[in-house]
């Protein structure tokens, strides 16, 4: 009796897998966190404009708005709105592809009364071509810069396509732009929060 | 939250009976009969695009026959429509270029020197065949929305007069116009789009809208009063920085904004900026694969984002009961993400008021 109920929870252990695998996207991520810093004392945050480098026009974009809409259902920050910012850099005479100084950092933070900026660099964002199945693939490094002094306390750079073990098993195509977006996006901040 | 509901009485009832009753166990709101919305209105036209061989019409015969077709279907269903040079003569005194953004006081001049009670501005684009109508139905005296809908009609290739497709839009475009509500005033701003033209932008603020609209308890105000409101004092809606949301807080009278924003997801490689490539790009609407419609819900007194809210369609057919497969096009897919994500703010909002 014990051993077949082994095997029912092994079997559907092994289903939940493949289903995940199924459905899922590959990530690849490497990161770094200050360790003295207290990330409690953050609350009010910016996202700076993520700075493109993909071969489309609009990655930047794209993932800023998914990023957005992930760290607001998070809930574990104020965010300011992107026209705040916005208004800032252009009142500042910073340019949106441009990396900071740290005192440009510092005088940023303090014009939005915010405790840290998020910065982000979309490296990829399209279609993958070298395989036989063309999948969908966003590349990008998330940063947060603390405010009081302009330095790093958070990295994080994640790759992640639309492919998985499941749909190279099975024959399924790349998940889409907008999954594969919010599945590197969810796999930078699951690294922070 | 209690800006957001706004300043006016009843808000707090309505808010506390939706939240008890539940959203989705609520009956539909019936539609508002015809006689009980506006008596008069004042019609302006504002034309975007060009004309193109399929639909070869001038601006001034365009302009003059939108106004013949919406007077008509107007006065068909018992409103008065205010006479055209008296309209005019207010439309050139506040030089009213775009109907994306109208002086507040445009609106207050309309209702004592025309004596209407609504507004209908029609924006219509032309672009190669495709005849795009946007058409809003703003209430004088307060600038909310009693109405407003979005059709296009395409011209075919069978030689049909561009009158024939103009009245094809226009027919599906006019909305009903509602009776002036007493809910709660919302403050839509118009939609950021990314990746997509300015008529898909104009398109998803026009669904959000009628959204609204449709759920019945909410006032939306009209975006253009409050890019005009923001316009006259020298501020970009795009960029909200303090003395812009002080803008809206005064001019709209509320505390609370909500910003939608449509994103595509299908590639788009990186542009040639050649004069020679601008000069060969042939005008049409950017494809719409796969896209996500987003609302964030703003607080206009410290600059920051209460909530987002985000829908999510994907790209190619949809699937239905029983293996049906169906090709909704573009507007029926703005329109339906639309719907959702103003459902789950909804949502939100009742659940937080109460």
């Amino acid at each position: 009796m014990r051993s077949r109920r082994r095997w029912r929870w092994g079997a559907a252990v092994l289903a939940a897998a493949l289903v995940l695998a199924a459905g899922g996207c590959g990530s690849g991520a490497s990161q770094f966190i200050r360790d003295d810093v207290d990330f409690s004392f953050i609350r009010r945050v910016a996202v700076y404009p993520f700075y493109n480098l993909s071969q489309d026009v609009y990655g930047g974009q794209r993932v800023q708005s998914v990023f957005l809409t992930e760290l607001l259902e998070r809930n574990e920050v104020e965010v300011l709105d992107r026209g705040e910012v916005l208004a800032a850099v252009a009142e500042m005479k910073l340019h949106p592809d441009a990396i900071l100084s740290p005192q440009q950092v510092q005088s940023l933070g303090s014009r939005l009364k915010a405790d840290a900026v998020f910065f982000a660099t979309v490296e990829e964002y399209g279609t993958e071509r070298s395989h036989a199945n063309p999948t969908q693939v966003v590349t990008a490094t998330y940063q947060l810069c603390e405010a009081q002094t302009g330095r790093v306390v958070w990295s994080s750079q994640i790759r992640t396509d639309g492919a998985s073990l499941g749909r190279k098993l099975f024959g399924g195509g790349s998940a889409s732009a907008f999954a594969v977006a919010r599945e590197n996006v969810r796999a930078a901040l699951g690294t922070l929060f | 939250m209690k800006a957001v509901l706004g300043r006016h009485p009843h808000a707090w009832a309505l808010a506390g009976l939706a939240a008890l009753a539940g959203l989705w166990m609520l009956p539909a709101t019936p539609a508002p009969a015809a006689d009980d919305g506006p008596d008069s209105v004042a019609v302006v036209v504002h034309l975007l695009g060009a004309p193109s061989p399929q639909l070869p019409a001038g601006a001034a015969e365009l302009r003059a026959a939108t106004l013949d077709l919406v007077a008509a279907i107007l006065q068909s269903r018992g409103v008065t429509v205010a006479d055209r040079a008296v309209t005019e003569n207010v439309v050139r005194r506040h030089v009213v270029r775009t109907g994306d953004s109208l002086d507040p006081r445009f609106l207050a001049d309309l209702a004592t020197a025309v004596r209407v009670d609504a507004l209908v501005a029609v924006s219509l684009l032309v672009q190669g065949g495709r005849l795009a109508a946007t058409v809003r139905a703003v209430a004088a005296t307060d600038g909310t929305l009693v109405g407003v809908a979005f059709a296009e009609a395409e011209a075919g290739a069978t030689g049909e007069p561009w009158q024939a497709v103009l009245a094809r839009a226009l027919k599906q475009a006019v909305p009903q116009l509602a009776p002036p509500g007493d809910g709660p005033v919302v403050l839509v701003l118009p939609a950021h789009a990314i990746g997509l033209g300015p008529d898909t932008a104009r398109l998803a603020t026009a669904s959000l809208l009628a959204a609204v609209l449709a759920e019945g308890r909410w006032r939306p105000l009209d975006p253009a009063l409050a890019a005009g409101a923001a316009a006259a004092a020298g501020c970009d809606l795009e960029r909200l920085d303090s003395r812009a949301r002080d803008v809206l807080r005064q001019s709209c009278r509320v505390e609370h904004a909500v910003a939608p924003e449509i994103v595509s997801f299908g590639e788009t490689g990186r542009v040639d900026m050649s004069p020679e490539a601008g000069e060969s790009a042939v005008p049409g609407r950017t494809s719409l694969s796969e896209f996500a419609f987003s609302v964030r819900l703003l607080d206009l007194r410290t600059g920051l984002v209460d909530h987002a809210f985000s829908a999510h369609l994907a790209g190619g057919p949809v699937q239905g009961w029983f293996g049906r497969i169906d090709h909704p096009g573009e507007p029926a897919r703005i329109r339906a993400a639309a719907r959702r994500v103003w459902s789950r703010l909804l949502g939100y909002l009742e659940e937080d008021a109460s």
